[in-house]
């Protein structure tokens, strides 16, 4: 347990000087620091976040060191002595603070993004003054914003971290996106099952109202916006057993300022990186997988088959992140109630390394960079 | 007479000494045995129950008020092989699991008949109380009554109650009446009455209320933070009420009819969460039934038996939370089923017996919740068994046939189910002069899926297999009485072999979940169980029994998986329990004591998951006073004495140290 601190520690020092980023996140950079990395900087290593699993107390932070090739689990922890708490459901960093919704503990835990100290515990809260549970994190401008599970978006001041305002969109919102002045929601109703929702609420981020609903396939929980602020839309369909009446994981999109809704192809997870989309198709139950890559400035396909070797996942895929450095595509993989794992592919969609993320159902990383010069020292 | 009490201290110390052996091989540390270092107690193992070619262990109502055990789970956690699974408080719930075969394999039975749960395919034992409960016994495997309901074989373990019948000697009607009161706002009323009707007629009544307030403390373990807190939304209230007739016609046999009602509402805490005291669940639970039993024995060749039973349950659920659309959800669910059972005993040679048993019911479940198909199942069971029974020899077979064909009014109609169960056992004395037996015992049983595993929204699966169990037992019991001065010496050792195939389980697929099979399990262990007597003097009389149990439950579905042959979750590798108890004419004094080794909350077997072991102890004391023909009676028990914080399900902390006290009034 020593050594493990003293690792950490020493890990931290090391990092004190660099800053990381997300690449879903490099929307209007007002408040941030380092919206992508230097041309100088190479990638040290990077965050991951693990779900847990439901009412188990466990999700966690791992950070994997790429230099040594190794993971040290529960940083969040060692930093702050206590749990992050119950299905934390990613984490979102914007200038030098990330940005943590955990779902079940009802809180939105921010930290900083140097040293991962808590710096505050938002309770996000409905009318009444129960709590109420944040699903996912975006920001644009001044404001971070985050989906909350009882069908509002709560909009949080990056200076105070407050929540001063309140959006009602549809039902059960997971995933949201935002770009310049719009902010888009997918809203699931995944608690309404058979009767899911199957809409998109579009938000005016000037005036923090939704202009309109846009009509998709049902059960939409993913949302993604390219640099012209066109909405990717992944639903999640009716999880039918019978093909007959399958309605599939798909994914669509609309246009800025548009409600026709045109559909791309079968998709479970995608992320966007510099305009291009990654993304994996595994229906439930299915062993195997698509892994596809679509260009969303020219709205065509890349690729249907990204991954080149013969890489089999074990296990579900849960996110995808791309980074921008290196163009080295990280999917985060959930196994069954074990360990989840991490799988790194090259551009060339060629498998790098794979490894356990010391944690349950991982969601995502973060990115950490460093300056090559400081390195050689 | 010095002489002999110093051999009945050595014994006693003697005694002590396995125990304490027993208790140290059972990975506890050492410091905390020390601490609490007792012997024990127990009427459970009786020298008879080595006699079985199956494990069987009893504890019967002596036992029952020793011990000042007042729930049946508290009885059951007495016993060696088994897991309560306890989700903390009165309201908790807790089921069965016999040798880590998990809590669906276990049946519970209530005066002879099967209770049952067709959706869940567990039964709270929760619900029962053991103030009207005459003996409770477990039998793994195949017991050797072989005069009983085909259900009875239709699972690996059985847990059987047996409530008290009215024995009339001088008055014609008997009268108990008791208050119980405890910490969290615990009282608990009951009344029992008894009357007797003619010559050979009987009924009687029996009622009880409970309330409690629940909401105990706990104390919260977060990384480095240490957090006092309590738990909320644990009330209860409960009635149950049951009317028994006893009856014979003579030569026409006899009859037994019982009515039973229980209602209950309360809230439910759910798994502590970090950062998030909310807790909006509530449940209520309406469950009567209806049930006869006739007998008849015509002559020592030829026994009928037939019983009939009508079980209605409704339950609601609850849940206020605004991730809700409308902010709550409201379940409702209502199931029905009818049952009967009929069965033939024929013993044509004195050694030599057969019964054929033919069970036949139909569950039906309703609810609330979206596309419910409304399932209907028609179960058929039927056994032949043949017994070969002598005084050194007991040798048992049978083999269970079963029919399932199901209905549905929508969705998928999942296929018929047919399958035959063997079981074999036998137990043999091995010398003429010595109750030293050995035993061994096989069966092959399996669980059908619960409507849950088949019907639940989006979960279920109605393309499900039975979930097949395979038991062997081998094992040695004596019994005897090893000096003079010991009134008798029981113990047994039993080692098991279990295979789990086909294991249903729910598995995360790309974010929903799903009901599979999936599974194998591999269980090997060790039960050991002992009990002895000792008359100190001829005032003071002493008990002394313990259990020990060693399970290796490994998963082996998989090789690639990460938890490959790793100890299955909630599943200690050592357990035990140790009670001493001394009758005399002042006070009677019992301990007791319940050690949990560790156990991962999931499946793999890594420091995360651990969930550290305890020892539980607790002490009852009762003293009965009599005037004219009454008696009063009044007990205490202190529950968890040591005040230890610890999760049997993890995230659902037990109580601390609390308090009991019963008075009752007999006439």
């Amino acid at each position: 347990m020593k050594r493990k601190n003293w690792f950490f520690i020493s890990a931290l020092c090391a990092l004190m000087s660099t800053s990381f980023v997300a690449c879903d996140n490099d929307d209007d950079p007002i408040p941030t620091p380092s919206p992508t990395p230097e041309t100088s900087e190479y990638t040290a290593g990077f965050y991951i976040i693990n779900r847990g699993k439901s009412k188990s107390n466990n999700s966690c932070i791992s950070y994997y060191d790429l230099t040594n090739k190794k993971i040290t689990g529960h940083v969040f922890e060692t930093v702050n002595g206590r749990k992050l708490g119950d299905s934390a459901q990613e984490f979102f960093q914007y200038g030098t603070k990330i940005y943590i919704p955990v779902y079940n503990s009802m809180i939105i835990e921010v930290v900083d993004a140097a040293t991962l100290k808590s710096l505050k515990s938002i309770e996000p809260k409905d009318a009444g003054g129960n709590g109420a549970k944040p699903r996912a994190m975006t920001a644009s401008g001044d404001y971070v914003y985050a989906t909350l599970y009882n069908g509002y978006v709560a909009r949080i001041d990056t200076t105070t971290l407050e929540i001063d305002k309140q959006v009602k969109v549809g039902l059960n919102p997971d995933k949201l996106s935002a770009q310049g002045d719009v902010l888009y929601t997918a809203n699931s109703g995944g608690l309404n099952s058979p009767n899911y929702d199957k809409t998109v609420s579009v938000v005016d981020l000037n005036t923090f109202e939704v202009k309109r609903n846009v009509e998709v396939i049902i059960n939409p929980t993913r949302v993604i916006t390219d640099s012209e602020g066109d909405a990717y839309v992944i639903s999640m369909g009716n999880y039918s057993k019978d093909p007959a009446t399958l309605i599939p994981n798909t994914l669509q999109y609309f246009k800025k300022g548009s409600s026709e809704v045109k559909e791309i192809r079968t998709a479970s997870v995608v992320s966007i990186c510099n305009d291009t989309i990654y993304g994996v198709y595994k229906q439930y139950g299915a062993t195997t997988y698509d892994f596809f890559t679509y260009d969303a400035k020219a709205e065509k396909m890349i690729s249907e088959k990204f991954v080149t070797d013969e890489t089999k996942i074990n296990g579900d895929p849960q996110e995808i992140d791309v980074d921008p450095l290196t163009g080295n595509v990280y999917v985060s993989v959930g196994g069954k109630d074990v360990n989840g794992d991490m799988y790194i592919f090259s551009r060339e969609g060629k498998l790098i390394n794979k490894f356990d993320t010391d944690g349950l159902y991982p969601q995502g990383v973060l990115f950490v960079y460093k300056e090559q010069a400081s390195e050689k020292e | 007479m010095l002489d002999m009490f110093v051999k009945k201290m050595l014994y006693l110390i003697g005694a002590w000494v396995f125990f304490a052996v027993v208790s140290y091989a059972q990975g506890i540390d050492t410091v905390s045995y020390h601490r609490l270092s007792g012997v024990e107690v127990v009427e459970k193992a009786r020298p008879s129950v080595t006699r079985e070619a199956t494990p069987v262990q009893l504890m019967d109502r002596a036992g029952i008020e020793r011990l000042g055990v007042q729930d049946l789970s508290e009885a059951v956690k007495r016993f060696s092989g088994v897991t309560v699974q306890d989700y903390g408080g009165i309201g908790g719930l807790k089921t069965v699991s016999v040798r880590s075969l998990g809590a669906k394999h276990t049946a519970v039975s209530y005066d002879g008949v099967t209770v049952t749960d067709a959706q869940s395919g567990q039964v709270d034992i929760s619900r029962f109380s053991l103030d009207n409960v005459e003996m409770v016994s477990l039998s793994i495997g195949q017991a050797d009554d072989i005069f009983q309901t085909a259900r009875m074989y239709a699972s690996a373990g059985a847990l059987s109650i047996k409530t008290t019948k009215p024995v009339f000697s001088l008055s014609p009607l008997h009268l108990r009446a008791q208050v119980k009161a405890g910490s969290f706002g615990m009282v608990n009323p009951s009344l029992r009455y008894e009357q007797k009707l003619g010559n050979r007629w009987a009924a009687s009544l029996y009622g009880d209320w409970q309330r409690a307030d629940g909401n105990y403390p706990f104390t919260l373990v977060n990384g480095k933070l240490e957090e006092k807190k309590k738990r909320y939304n644990s009330d209860i209230e409960t009635w149950r009420t049951e009317l028994n007739v006893y009856g014979g016609f003579g030569k026409g046999g006899s009859l037994r009819l019982k009515g039973y009602y229980f209602d209950s509402e309360r809230g439910l805490p759910g798994s502590v969460i970090l950062y998030n005291d909310y807790a909006g669940e509530r449940l209520w639970d309406k469950n009567g039934f209806a049930q006869a039993h006739y007998e008849n024995r015509f002559n020592e060749r030829f026994a009928l038996q037939a019983q009939l039973k009508y079980n209605y349950a409704w339950t609601r659920h609850l849940d206020v939370d605004n991730k809700y659309e409308g902010g709550k959800q409201d379940d409702r669910y209502t199931q029905n089923e009818y049952y009967g059972s009929a069965s033939a005993l024929y013993t044509p040679l004195k050694y030599v017996s057969f019964s054929l048993t033919q069970d036949f019911f139909v569950n039906t479940l309703d609810n609330t919740l979206p596309e419910c198909p409304f399932p209907t199942r028609y179960t058929s069971l039927t056994v032949l068994a043949g017994q070969y029974k002598n005084s050194r020899f007991t040798a048992t077979a049978s083999l269970l046939g079963t029919f399932i064909t199901e209905k549905v009014k929508s969705g998928d109609m999942p296929a018929d189910r047919k399958r035959l169960s063997p079981a074999v056992s036998a137990s043999w004395r091995i010398l003429a002069d010595q109750n030293l037996r050995v035993r061994a015992s096989y069966k092959d049983i399996f669980r059908v899926p619960t409507f849950n595993d088949m019907y639940y929204l989006r979960i279920g699966n109605t393309g499900l297999k039975p979930e097949r169990a395979t038991q062997y037992n081998l094992g040695l019991t004596w019994s005897g009485q090893p000096a003079s001065y010991v009134r008798y010496l029981s113990v047994s050792a039993d080692g098991y072999y279990n295979r789990v195939r086909d294991k249903i389980v729910a598995l995360p697929t790309m974010f929903i979940w799903k009901m599979m099979n999936m599974g194998e399990v591999s269980i090997t262990g060790i039960d050991v169980n002992v009990s002895t007597e000792i008359p100190v003097c001829n005032k003071i009389d002493v008990v002394l029994q313990g259990t020990y149990t060693w399970q290796r439950a490994i998963d082996i579905t998989d090789e690639e998986a990460k938890n490959y042959r790793d100890q299955i979750p909630y599943t200690p590798k050592h357990s035990g329990t140790l009670s001493l108890s001394v009758e005399n004419p002042w006070v009677n004094f019992s301990y007791s004591l319940t050690a949990v080794g560790d156990r991962y909350a999931l499946p793999q077997n890594i420091s995360d998951n651990l969930i550290k072991g305890y020892v539980e102890q607790g002490i009852s004391v009762n003293r009965e006073f009599k005037f004219y023909k009454c008696k009063l009676r009044l007990q205490g028990e202190i529950i968890n004495l040591g005040n230890i914080n610890y999760d049997v399900i993890q995230y659902y902390p037990m109580p601390g140290r609390s308090y009991r006290a019963t008075v009752s009034f007999i006439m």
